[in-house]
């Protein structure tokens, strides 16, 4: 039991390290049998991760299930500098993502479902003495873990309607260099609690055949009131002026629109696109403040942005009854202006190509799910939050998700 | 039965991994550091300073600090009225009081058996004047002083045996880092955010001709905006011009080089500073010192001067036969009413001592001895002029009690920086007994003696009579 209980505490420190492997800080992509078909399932009513991607699907799904998994992610970032000089590259982060959710019908009518998920995180590494961009950021990291009951309602044989409300605990470990002369770096930790809800519609037009989907996530803003900074100047002629002290900052995650359409002109092959609306316009400006160091501010100046996605989930029940062979692709588009582009959020514009393939026989499914994402070559043109070049960031992402269902 | 216990290790782990504390970012003790900081009000900076020695007037000039001090003292609040007479008068100077004692100012309170003098604490004299720079014509002052750590201000201190020698420019440098001095926890004392920027090779402005041109990515500019309070741009810019200027005159004055010939470099420098004495010659006065008169008859007194002194503009006062400006005053006759008595028959004459610590004295003669018990009263004025014909300057002691404003508060604290609770109250009752010999319509009209020109004023009681 002592055993047991360690591992899911494991499972839980392993929420640590997030990268950021949607536009801007986003990780939409967080289930084996989504990842597979780009994550566009918003109008799908199989999905086992429907309470992140649309919790009205819940209405329509039978019994109990639950699901558990992981999506492990490996990237690099690398900056060539606009004016020449030695190209620089970000330590590999690979990440494990784990994900559980639950559901079941409390009536013919009603459902809850239940899922812990992270779906926002940044997690960078770069080389301590790169010296142009240090004070931008060597690490940044920005943990998030969502909580999120939530309720469907068939309010019509063929529509459903949800509610969730989001309990977002996000723990955030920025280090940042200091000024050359002073040298060293600044360590900003500081954890928090933010709130918010969601809400889904699935209609299903011709119900297996033709569903639209539409679905809203609110925006939670992330108060670190109770940051600590830890200063380490190198030359300790200035740390007395930078004694360790309190810093308090403000995040605020974007609120998500998404629209989605599945089909399936053949029984045998399911065609989805969904588009998704994200409302990167939060993320425009932190403030950092210290006791008494010098307020600091990054200003990202994020825009809205929009994610395009097509997938296809193909089975074969006359040769191998329940296998799903899937595949997808994205378009992603980035969150933040080139004027803005810095290195501790090299974001970008983004092609993914998804792959994968599910088996499912009695109560028990498995899917695995495979993301190449490309980032598309980003300027940095401002200077202003980080070193004028070029990012170039690969990303791949591999999600397996077990399900198990009860009637 | 499985079911439910499965969900309640699901739950745990999530609650395990939602309630993730804080990071532990680390901590770390804040170092002892000697300080220097010009942003302060007043600056906490070591004192005395070249850096408030205006380069184009050769004068003290509080304005190069940020405290300009006004023509007339009432019109300000920013200083206590006498804080402000006295600024005044050292704006009168080309450098400061040669009985000055030297402090730099710590966070925290130091080890006093670290500083010690010629190792951690290095002095280096030399004249300003000379070709070739300070540390050429210099020397490394290694005994006679007495370094030491104030706790009331929490500074270290320098202090001559006598005065320090008209002239010269002092640079004094403070070891610190891992080789150097200590504070009372044994921890090495760091330098400031000032000094880091002062001991950098390059030109902190990179380059810029005036603060609108300097770049926001120059590595001196970014140290200086991020100040705490943090300043706008352009004050910024302002700073780092200030420091620049401050920097090149560390250079120019030779202030590194004349470590570096202590045995002091640069890097292991956690404070350093530079102040010139004055070049005026002045009669030493300092209580409680040796800088004081000594009545070597029952009819004579002499008062050490410091520095050269035309014996021709020597002369006594004598009531009704010749003005002259050493006034000699018999103060308890003056007061019952006798002035025939309160200006007793006396002779003045300038006494070189070629060979001893002061170059001369100041004789003053009386006719008959001293009447014991009687408050006798010694007043120069600054007609007596060195040989090159300038005149001489007072010593703060004479200048603190010719000042209208008082010495000490309604608290009983002083009202002076650098004077002490204890010597303004001694010095306050010294000043409120001559005011009203300053104010008598008589006193000034007769004798030539007034306020401003008053370079020595002292007074004593005989009571052992030789």
């Amino acid at each position: 039991m002592k055993t047991r209980a360690a591992v899911l505490l494991a499972l839980g420190v392993a929420l640590v390290a997030r990268p950021s492997r949607a536009a801007g800080f986003l990780i939409y992509d967080i289930s084996g049998s989504a990842i597979a078909r780009a994550s566009a399932v918003t109008a799908d009513d199989e999905e086992p991760a429907a309470v992140w991607f649309n919790p009205a699907n819940l209405a329509f799904m039978g019994g109990v299930s639950a699901s558990a998994g992981g999506v492990f992610i490996t990237d690099k970032t690398s900056f060539s500098p606009s004016g020449g000089g030695a190209e620089i590259n970000t330590e590999r982060g690979n990440f494990l993502l784990p994900e559980f959710f639950a559901n079941g019908r409390l009536t013919d009518r009603v459902a809850l479902g239940m899922g812990a998920f992270s779906t926002f995180g940044i997690g960078i590494s770069w080389p301590d003495d790169w010296e142009a961009g240090r004070q931008a950021a060597i690490k940044a990291s920005l943990e998030t873990l969502t909580l999120n009951p939530t309720v469907a309602v068939l309010v019509h044989p063929r529509v459903s309607v949800a509610a969730g409300f989001d309990a977002v605990r996000s723990v955030v470990d920025f280090t940042n260099g200091l000024p050359a002369i002073i040298g060293g770096d600044v360590r900003l930790a500081g954890g928090t609690w933010g709130y918010g809800f969601n809400v889904g519609a699935l209609y299903k037009i011709y119900p297996g055949r033709l569903h639209v989907a539409l679905t809203y996530r609110s925006r939670v803003a992330l108060h670190f009131d109770d940051g600590r900074a830890h200063f380490t100047p190198a030359n300790p002629d200035f740390a007395p002026v930078l004694p360790d002290q309190g810093g308090t900052a403000s995040i605020t995650l974007p609120d998500i629109i998404t629209v989605g359409v599945m089909g399936r002109p053949r029984p045998d092959l399911a065609l989805s696109f969904d588009a998704n609306l994200v409302l990167w316009s939060t993320y425009d400006r932190i403030d950092i403040n210290f006791q008494s160091a010098p307020a600091r501010a990054i200003v990202p100046n994020g825009q809205n942005a929009f994610t395009l996605r097509a997938g296809a989930d193909w089975t074969l029940p006359g040769r191998v009854p329940g296998l799903h062979l899937r595949g997808g692709l994205i378009y992603d588009e980035s969150a933040i202006p080139s004027g803005n582009l810095g290195p501790g959020l090299p974001d970008a514009n983004r092609i993914d190509v998804a792959l994968g393939a599910g088996y499912g026989r009695g109560h028990f499914r498995g899917d695995l799910g495979y993301l190449l994402v490309v980032f598309l070559p980003a300027d940095a043109t401002g200077g202003t939050e980080g070193p004028v070049g070029t990012y170039n960031t690969i990303a791949h992402l591999l999600a397996l998700t077990l399900t198990a269902t009860w009637p | 039965m499985k079911r439910r216990r499965l969900a309640v290790a699901l739950a745990a782990g999530f609650v395990a991994a939602a309630g993730a504390c804080t990071p532990d970012v680390g901590s770390s003790r804040i170092p002892t550091a000697m300080q220097f900081d010009l942003t302060t009000a007043p600056p906490r900076a070591p004192q005395p300073t070249a850096l408030i020695v205006n380069p184009q007037t050769g004068l003290i000039d509080f304005s190069l600090a940020g405290t300009p001090i006004p023509a007339d003292c009432s019109t300000q609040t920013a200083l206590t009225p006498a804080q402000c007479q006295f600024d005044q008068w050292l704006q009168t100077l080309d450098g400061f009081p040669s009985l000055t004692t030297a402090s730099a100012p710590a966070s925290g309170p130091l080890d006093r058996t670290t500083l010690t003098l010629g190792t951690n604490v290095d002095v280096f004299a030399c004249d300003p004047k000379a070709a070739g720079g300070c540390a050429a014509n210099g020397a490394p002052v290694t005994s006679g002083l007495a370094v030491d750590f104030d706790p009331t201000s929490n500074s270290l201190t320098v202090t001559p045996p006598g005065p320090w020698t008209l002239g010269e420019l002092y640079w004094m440098g403070v070891r610190g880092y891992a080789n150097g001095i200590r504070d009372t926890a044994g921890a090495p004392v760091v330098g400031s955010p000032t000094m880091a920027l002062l001991r950098e090779d390059s030109p902190l402005t990179c380059g810029a001709t005036d603060p609108s041109q300097v770049k926001p990515d120059c590595a001196g500019y970014q140290v200086v905006a991020q100040g705490n309070p943090m300043p706008t741009p352009t004050a910024a810019a302002m700073q780092l011009f200030q420091l620049e200027a401050i920097r090149l005159a560390y250079l120019g004055g030779g202030g590194f080089d004349a470590m570096t010939a202590s045995g002091l470099p640069k890097d292991e420098l956690a404070v350093l500073w530079g102040f010139p004495i004055h070049t005026n010659s002045v009669p030493l006065l300092l209580p409680g010192t040796a800088a004081v008169p000594v009545v070597p008859a029952a009819n004579q007194i002499v008062v050490g001067v410091q520095g050269p002194v035309d014996a021709a503009t020597v002369s006594a006062f004598v009531a009704k036969v010749q003005s002259g400006p050493v006034v000699v005053m018999d103060l308890t006759a003056a007061a019952a009413g006798d002035l025939d008595a309160g200006f007793p028959p006396l002779g003045a004459a300038y006494l070189p001592t070629p060979g001893a610590a002061l170059p001369g004295a100041i004789a003053i003669q009386f006719a008959a001895p001293f009447p014991a018990g009687h408050e006798i009263g010694l007043f120069f004025t600054n007609a007596i002029h060195s040989p090159d014909g300038a005149p001489l300057v007072a010593s703060p002691v004479s200048v603190l009690l010719r000042l209208t404003a008082p010495l000490v508060d309604s608290a009983g604290h002083s009202t002076v920086s650098g004077v002490g609770d204890t010597d303004a109250a001694v010095l306050e009752a010294g000043r409120q007994a001559l005011a009203p010999l300053f104010d008598n319509p008589i006193f000034t009209p007769l004798t030539g003696v007034t306020r401003a020109n008053l370079v020595y004023c002292y007074a004593f009681v005989p009571t052992v009579m030789p």
